[in-house]
């Protein structure tokens, strides 16, 4: 060879040499003339995608057994319910499930959304607050509409509270299922989902464990697209606490219009 | 002296052995990963074996997805048939003790009757009647409602099977101990048949979630 034959052009990539003739480099497919590839991004960005893959199948996998606990946690409470009276199992059904929810909570830090603020302005809750009202009356006007197509008595929200101060109907109907169903469907369950669904898969199948929580066929109809609304707030707001709101509102409207129905002096008889 | 023809300068042929382009079908020495005319990748023998089990997983998605959704159609039919079932025989044995009780009360004035009912069911006669009828229409709602909603789930499942499936799963295990805590008995009813409805609707949600991921962009 004289010293006249030029050195063969290397590949910017991977250093191999590249022939006149060629395009691409036939070691590492790059091509000639762009600049050159971090590989080890390129490695990363496939690893990170198989971790996030499995890492969503783990959260599948985890709301199902997180769901299927709430269940028999619902179960355990209508045994007690069975072995003593309706006051105590509501008292030991949200102990229990109380304590399922923290503990899930705990484990999973997807369960509390990254903007821990208040998510809404006073405008923001003050909407939440105008449209709890039309909520309700919708619900019970289905509510209704069911008791006059099927004409089976039922029991009123209140009978275990009867004899007891109001405080406990509101407490257990109100405030405790407004914080730890928000913090079980909207936080847990929410954020486990999330890892790999779109916002809107996710709020649709939260709101339908939510729904069929609630252990009744015919309240599907009004506790699914309730659940959508306070999916909606979680993920509008960024944060569990408009969701805990209306949910707080729309029980305690639920309880007081049963006080205003049955009369002041029911639940101290 | 470079390989080049020395009347029209193309540069023909690599030396050695060759194999052919997949993509453009230009001769790529034996060895070589990439074409060096088409960038494109020149698959090796593990490239093929893994294609091979990629395809392999996929027919096996496919095939526990396709189980999924006729698991659903199967639960759906059945509880259509229970809806039928319940609310034809309730009401019939229904219309056979409100016939029994009529003929028992025979004799009376209606406002006998009501009294007597009063006394020992805090009802009227017509009020007891209707509760009873109202009791197997419900029922037969209920079931009725959880047919077209299992339909429903089978027909969304043409779409997004994972959403169906992991839907229906957890439809299917709320139904079944809501039917425990009314009838404990019932839970042992069918045991091994409910449990493979739940394995069937589990891998048809693992098979879904899956695809789903495989046909996302990376």
């Amino acid at each position: 060879m004289d010293d006249a034959t030029p050195t063969p052009e290397g590949c910017v990539s991977c250093g191999r040499a590249l022939k006149p003739e060629s395009a691409f480099c036939g070691d590492c497919g790059h091509r000639r003339g762009e600049p050159p590839v971090d590989r080890a991004a390129k490695v990363k960005v496939r690893l990170d995608r198989v971790r996030r893959i499995e890492s969503g199948w783990g959260g599948i996998r985890a709301v199902i057994f997180f769901y299927v606990g709430l269940l028999l946690g619902q179960a355990a409470s209508m045994l007690v319910a069975h072995a003593t009276n309706e006051f105590t199992a509501d008292l030991g059904g949200t102990a229990i499930l109380a304590a399922i929810i923290l503990l899930a909570a705990s484990m999973n830090r997807d369960a509390f959304p990254p903007g821990r603020g208040a998510g809404f302005g006073p405008r923001g809750y003050g909407l939440v607050f105008l449209a709890a009202i039309p909520i309700v009356l919708v619900v019970a006007v289905y509510v209704h509409g069911l008791s006059r197509l099927f004409p089976i008595p039922t029991q009123s929200y209140l009978e275990p509270y009867q004899g007891r101060s109001p405080a406990w109907a509101y407490f257990l109907v109100a405030v405790a299922p407004a914080f730890f169903e928000e913090l079980a469907f909207r936080g847990v369950i929410f954020g486990l989902l999330r890892r790999s669904l779109n916002p809107r898969e996710t709020i649709l199948l939260s709101a339908v464990a939510f729904g069929l929580l609630h252990l009744s066929v015919p309240m599907l109809l009004t506790h699914v697209p309730l659940g959508i609304y306070l999916g909606w707030l979680r993920h509008r707001s960024g944060s569990l606490y408009p969701s805990m709101v209306a949910h707080f509102l729309h029980n305690a409207f639920v309880v007081t219009a049963e006080v205003w129905a049955l009369g002041p002096g029911w639940l101290s008889s | 002296m470079d390989g080049r023809c020395t009347s029209c300068g193309s540069a023909g042929p690599p030396p050695g052995p060759t194999i052919r382009c997949p993509k453009c079908r230009a001769s790529v020495e034996k060895g070589k990963k990439y074409c060096e005319q088409c960038g494109a990748k020149i698959p090796t023998r593990a490239d093929r074996i893994r294609a091979m089990n990629r395809s392999r997983e996929r027919q096996e998605n496919l095939k526990n997805v396709n189980r999924g959704r006729v698991i659903i159609l199967v639960v759906a039919v059945f509880t259509l048939l229970a809806a039928g079932i319940s609310y034809f025989s309730g009401m019939s044995d229904v219309e056979q003790q409100i016939r029994e009780a009529d003929r028992a009360f025979s004799g009376l004035s209606s406002t006998e009757r009501d009294e007597r009912m009063k006394e020992t069911t805090g009802m009227t006669w017509q009020e007891a009647v209707d509760q009873d009828r109202g009791r197997v229409k419900l029922q037969g709602a209920i079931l009725a409602a959880l047919a077209v909603i299992f339909l429903a789930l089978w027909w969304w499942a043409q779409t997004n099977p994972f959403g169906a499936a992991l839907s229906a799963l957890l439809l299917y295990v709320t139904v079944t101990l809501i039917g425990a805590m009314v009838d404990p008995a019932s839970l042992l009813q069918g045991i091994i048949i409910k449990g493979l409805i739940v394995a069937g609707l589990f891998s048809a949600v693992s098979a879904g979630y899956r695809e789903r991921q495989r046909r996302r962009p990376a």
